[in-house]
């Protein structure tokens, strides 16, 4: 309990003593949490963009000219058992006319005899990963059916979305790990640099009965200190980037709040795992 | 009883380098004893044994109740309160005050607040330097460190001082000055352990003498009596 008091008495003393050294690890520890926060951001959204483009990914078969609903409800039927597939819905001709119209107006139109638009059966595809794969069997399976005119081809776009959200997922990982060694690395060393200017005190401290836990809780609590007062100052400004972000971008996904309060909760705990790392060497039991 | 024993204690450093050999001596309490030695002969090697910092190869150093074969890594600091440590570079924390440097060594054994006050102001006293409570260390006279650090290796009134070269960076009254104190702390029942240069000193203090030759101790000579 004496250690205690005496340890966040030598806390904040050497908090105000040493300015520049606490300066120095405050800002070091804020930047590691801003990229890493900043790169949580950026894969966050774009999962999140890849997230929505894939739910607009559709197969349409269109039919030949005046085909009904009733023609096509065993076709209908068939698609709807495949793997990966959401769901089915027909469109008629009328239908695709008027969404057409929506979208570009009717100058387009105007001249035409007859509706230009055949009946289609869009397939909406589940949000897969591998979808890709279930969009060529889908397509090859129907394609020479007899109802089936044409199909539209998001084959492509498809398999490269699949394979990009498959490519940022590895990415988010593997960057998230370089970030976090190298995150680790910076702060131990900018505590090294903070903690060698106080080699002898704890040398001293030792030889006058100082027990490890006496010498180590004041620099623990300090670094602790540092890592929460840096992860609150990376929040202010990862949330500052994403307002600002927002002007440019307004459907900008902020870091969630659960998020927010790791990066706070891991500067503190990159700050005190630091401190004992780099007091290691100079204690001499 | 002696407060410190050596018992054919050996040390090397790395490989080869034979800092002691095969040195054997006690250290009755109460009793004074210069340890000298042209530089490189052990003296440091054999306090640093003493205060366990490192552990012989080969012997057994026996100090305060424990001994180098069974102390445990976490008994190391409660034998160190129980020894008093002085160097010729003084070893006070710069950040603390003269009067924060003593209390230090009594709050990392839990003593109670007002008990940690009065003992620290009684020191003071004792070295004549309560003015200077308050001063760093950077503020102080060499003389005045020395006395503030034997202030700090006596606040929890120790069974054994050891002093390495403790006149090392002073001039020769302020050497008078810190001897005299040694002895009187010495009358007063602390046993002390001090390695020295000083032949002067030596001379004209008439205490045993350990003498080291290249970690070999060639000569004890008991000259209280003489
Ligand atoms: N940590 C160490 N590593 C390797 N060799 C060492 C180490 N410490 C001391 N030595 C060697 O051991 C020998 C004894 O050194 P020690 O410091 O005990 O001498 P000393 O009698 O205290 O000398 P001085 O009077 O100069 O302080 C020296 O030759 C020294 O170089
Ligand atoms: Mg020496």
């Amino acid at each position: 309990m004496r250690a205690l008091f005496f340890a966040i008495g030598q806390a904040f003393s050497s908090f105000w003593r040493r300015s520049f050294v606490t300066f120095l690890s405050i800002i070091t520890i804020t930047i590691a949490m801003v990229i890493l926060g900043a790169f949580l951001l950026i894969s966050l959204n774009l999962r999140g963009a890849i997230g929505s483009l894939k739910r607009q990914v559709q197969l349409e078969f269109f039919l030949k000219d005046g085909t009904t609903k009733a023609d096509a409800s065993s076709l209908i039927e068939a698609i709807k058992g495949e793997r990966g597939v959401e769901s089915v819905e027909f469109v008629t001709a009328e239908r695709a006319k008027i969404e057409f119209i929506d979208e570009f107006g009717e100058e387009l139109l105007e001249g035409l005899k007859r509706n230009p638009f055949p009946p289609s059966i869009r397939v909406e595809l589940a949000k897969d990963l591998t979808m890709g794969e279930a969009v060529d069997s889908l397509a090859a399976k129907f394609k020479d059916d007899k109802l089936v005119e044409e199909l539209s081809a998001p084959n492509r776009i498809a398999h490269s979305l699949a394979k990009a959200s498959r490519i940022s997922l590895i990415l988010t990982g593997l960057w998230g790990l370089v970030l976090l060694i190298a995150a680790t690395t910076i702060i131990t060393n900018t505590v090294k640099l903070a903690i060698s200017q106080r080699g002898d005190s704890i040398r001293v401290m030792q030889l006058v009965g100082a027990s490890r836990n006496f010498v180590r809780l004041p620099f623990l609590l300090e670094g602790l200190i540092h890592g929460l007062i840096s992860g609150s100052l990376a929040w202010a400004v990862l949330w500052g980037l994403s307002e600002a972000a927002g002007y440019v971008l307004p459907s900008i996904i902020p870091i969630p709040l659960p998020w927010n309060i790791s990066i706070v909760l891991l500067g503190g705990a990159f700050g005190a795992i630091g401190s004992i790392i780099a007091l290691r060497r100079y204690l001499n039991y | 009883m002696s407060v410190l024993h050596f018992d054919r204690v050996s040390k090397s450093y790395g490989k080869g380098w034979i800092a002691l050999s095969d040195v054997s001596f006690a250290i009755e309490d109460g009793e004074f004893a210069f340890l000298v030695g042209s530089s490189g002969a052990g003296k440091s090697t054999l306090l640093s044994l003493v205060i366990m910092e490192q552990r012989p190869d080969y012997g057994l150093v026996e100090v305060a109740g424990f001994d180098s074969n069974s102390i445990k890594h976490e008994q190391i600091p409660v034998l160190r309160r129980k020894l008093g440590i002085v160097f010729q570079d003084f070893r006070l924390l710069p950040d603390m005050t003269a009067a924060e440097n003593i209390a230090f060594a009594l709050k990392v054994t839990g003593q109670p607040r007002k008990f940690i006050k009065r003992r620290t102001f009684e020191l003071l006293a004792k070295m004549g330097l309560s003015h200077k409570a308050k001063s760093f260390p950077h503020e102080l006279s060499g003389g005045e460190k020395q006395r503030i650090a034997i202030a700090r290796a006596l606040a929890n009134s120790p069974l054994l001082l050891l002093a390495d070269e403790p006149t090392g960076n002073l001039d020769p009254r302020a050497t008078d000055e810190l001897m005299e104190l040694l002895l009187e702390i010495n009358s007063q029942g602390t046993s002390i352990l001090m390695a020295t240069h000083n032949t002067d000193l030596i001379d004209r203090v008439p205490m045993r003498v350990l003498e080291l030759e290249n970690g070999v101790l060639v000569g004890d000579r008991a000259r209280g009596a003489e």
